[in-house]
């Protein structure tokens, strides 16, 4: 697996370079945009509907917009300048227990490696989070973005998650119709308690499957295998053939050439019979 | 027979064309050097080094049914193309590919045997005859055919080398008509190679630093594999670092610009190692020049990478999302 940051983790007076990898993956089934009478998969182009053409990349700038059809342009320094130092650091802020924080709050996982020898103090925190059953709260820049996060121990490795900012999480008044003021009788939450502790299971994270997607593949694989499979036309199958005509042409083209420029004498002469016959040339 | 290990005949490097009656052209292909041993209805792969290749390219596994004859061995090269020529690096792409992956790659970079030689055929050994005789056999076996085809040989060696030239190959070998089999891995200088220089366009994914003066520009092309979502992230392989034929000027230049694209991961998937003394710089990959280049090396880098004038190449900007 290939990391998708180095850095360091910092607590205290210790720094820990670290590698950090992608803990998880969408496996969601991706369906591509084909046209439908030729199956040739769509592209995209920037165009600029005033200008009536397709917009090179020096030609697009960043902007805001602040209100309808009005934009702040921003250049690419100002965008950089607001993203900081970028320092590659995971700076540790507190400890704290994991219950304290609401799964809310959680937006992508990641590993986190020791990076080069002297990997003593990553096994010295690893360690002590599980005795304390303390999880570190910390600050990250990825890319030009700086997230809070939550270092933990996970299995023998150390991980870290990303979290939203507590403004990035709506308020639940926002949410309509929550009954907020009804009366249960004591009887019908008893019932509901003891529906919950017959339902009770240790989590298996195993036992949970992806059907879509499951239901699709099958659909995708008869389909492949029945062969009624539709194919994008394949302008990418260069033929040899094409390539060999094309040097064949060129070589007579040099040779016209030189029976123009050369001296009489010094002409290649046309190939005798067996030369002819020991020269391939492909129809 | 069919287990038998050989080394393909390797050619003697010239740096000036020989130009000779006692010899005969080939284009030289740029691809992977493969020797095909055909014995009824079975084939085998070997490699320039021995090693089997037989699962990677299940395309040739049709050679026994057109070859006329009932046992053979044929020396060639497998070859794919992009853009109206040989490309090693695409070719690369199926040679490196893993058992699961072929048969996804056979659709996306099909390959094509370029067969020059032959070495044994229905149970008599090749390697003494003459290579004219030889050349008279294979043109009575191969039959045509959608992977594999004859490479075709010329009697007027510059004018090759101008062809090959003109169109973006890699070079040309002359064989001697006379000459034996001899094979490797020892050169022979019965065959004598000489390249042309070759030109493509990469893009450019970052720069080193030097004493904190640009030094130099990371390069990279393209990995086109499929099941790419639209939009998504351009995966760039590296291939190397070039400086040569860029000005101090333009150097500047890049640099002014890497720090307005700047990025905080590499772009490539393979990021070359850090290097002593130089600082690696990651940039958006927006912008593409134009490379000379000798030849690929086998970790598919390029070898005495040159960039061309720059005002030819880097104001050719692309869009960043999908380049097909």
């Amino acid at each position: 697996m290939r990391a998708m940051w180095k850095g360091s983790l910092s607590f205290g007076l210790v720094n820990i370079p670290v590698r950090l990898f992608a803990a998880t993956e969408g496996r969601d089934i991706k369906f591509r945009y084909l046209h439908a009478p030729c199956h040739t998969p769509l592209e995209y182009q920037k165009i600029c509907t005033t200008c009536k053409k397709q917009v090179p990349w020096e030609e697009i700038v960043r902007g805001y917009e602040y209100e309808k059809d009005h934009f702040v342009v921003l250049s690419e320094e100002e965008i950089k300048a607001a993203a900081g130092e970028g320092d590659r650091l995971i700076e540790i802020t507190d400890f704290v227990k994991m219950e304290e924080i609401d799964p809310i709050f959680f937006q992508n996982s990641y590993y986190l490696a020791p990076d080069g020898p002297g990997s003593k103090p990553y096994v010295l925190l690893h360690k002590a989070m599980l005795e304390t059953g303390k999880i570190a709260v910390a600050m990250i820049t990825l890319r030009t973005k700086e997230s809070m996060a939550v270092v933990r121990s996970y299995g023998d490795i150390l991980s870290l998650s990303t979290m939203f900012f507590p403004d990035e999480v709506r308020s639940l008044q926002e949410i309509p119709d929550i009954p907020r003021k009804v009366e249960v009788r004591e009887k019908e939450l008893e019932m509901a308690k003891e529906l919950i502790e017959n339902l009770t299971a240790p989590f298996e994270a195993e036992n949970y499957h992806d059907h879509y997607r499951e239901k699709l593949l099958e659909v995708i694989q008869a389909r492949v295998e029945g062969k009624k499979v539709v194919v994008a036309p394949s302008p990418e199958r260069e033929k040899v053939v094409d390539l060999l005509e094309a040097l064949q042409a060129s070589v007579e083209r040099t040779q016209v050439k030189k029976a123009k420029n050369k001296p009489k004498g010094r002409v290649k002469r046309s190939p005798s019979p067996k030369e002819e016959a020991l020269i391939t040339v492909k129809k | 027979m069919l287990q038998q290990k050989v080394f393909p005949m390797e050619p003697q490097a010239r740096s000036v064309l020989i130009e000779d009656d006692s010899y005969y052209y080939q284009v030289k292909w740029d691809g992977i050097r493969l020797l095909a041993f055909g014995q009824g209805k079975k084939i085998r792969l070997q490699g320039r080094s021995l090693k089997d290749k037989t699962a990677l390219y299940p395309e040739l596994s049709v050679l026994p049914d057109i070859i006329k004859g009932k046992s053979f061995i044929l020396d060639g090269e497998l070859v794919a193309l992009k853009e109206k020529r040989p490309s090693f690096y695409t070719v690369m792409q199926r040679e490196r590919a893993g058992p699961s992956n072929v048969s996804r790659l056979i659709k996306l970079f099909p390959v094509d045997y370029m067969v020059f030689d032959i070495l044994f055929l229905d149970d008599t050994w090749l390697l003494s005859k003459p290579w004219e005789v030889r050349q008279q056999i294979i043109e009575k076996i191969i039959v045509e055919h959608e992977h594999l085809h004859l490479t075709p040989n010329y009697k007027d060696g510059s004018g090759l080398l101008q062809a090959v030239r003109d169109l973006g190959m890699e070079g040309v070998v002359a064989k001697k008509l006379d000459s034996p089999y001899i094979p490797g891995p020892r050169k022979s200088s019965y065959w004598l190679k000489t390249k042309v220089e070759q030109t493509l366009e990469a893009y450019v994914g970052g720069l080193t630093l030097k004493d904190n003066r640009p030094a130099s520009l990371l390069l990279g092309l393209e990995e086109d594999d499929a099941g790419e979502t639209p939009g998504s992230e351009k995966k760039l392989r590296y291939i190397g670092s070039a400086s040569s034929g860029l000005k101090e000027k333009d150097l500047e230049g890049w640099y002014k610009w890497s720090r307005e694209n700047i990025l905080s991961v590499p772009p490539f998937s393979n990021p070359p190692p850090p290097l002593p003394g130089k600082k690696l710089l990651w940039m958006e990959p927006l912008r593409k020049v134009v490379v000379i280049y000798n030849e690929w090396t086998p970790e598919l880098k390029l070898r005495a990478p040159r960039l061309v004038s720059p005002d030819r190449s880097s104001t050719n900007a692309h869009e960043p999302a999908r380049l097909q």
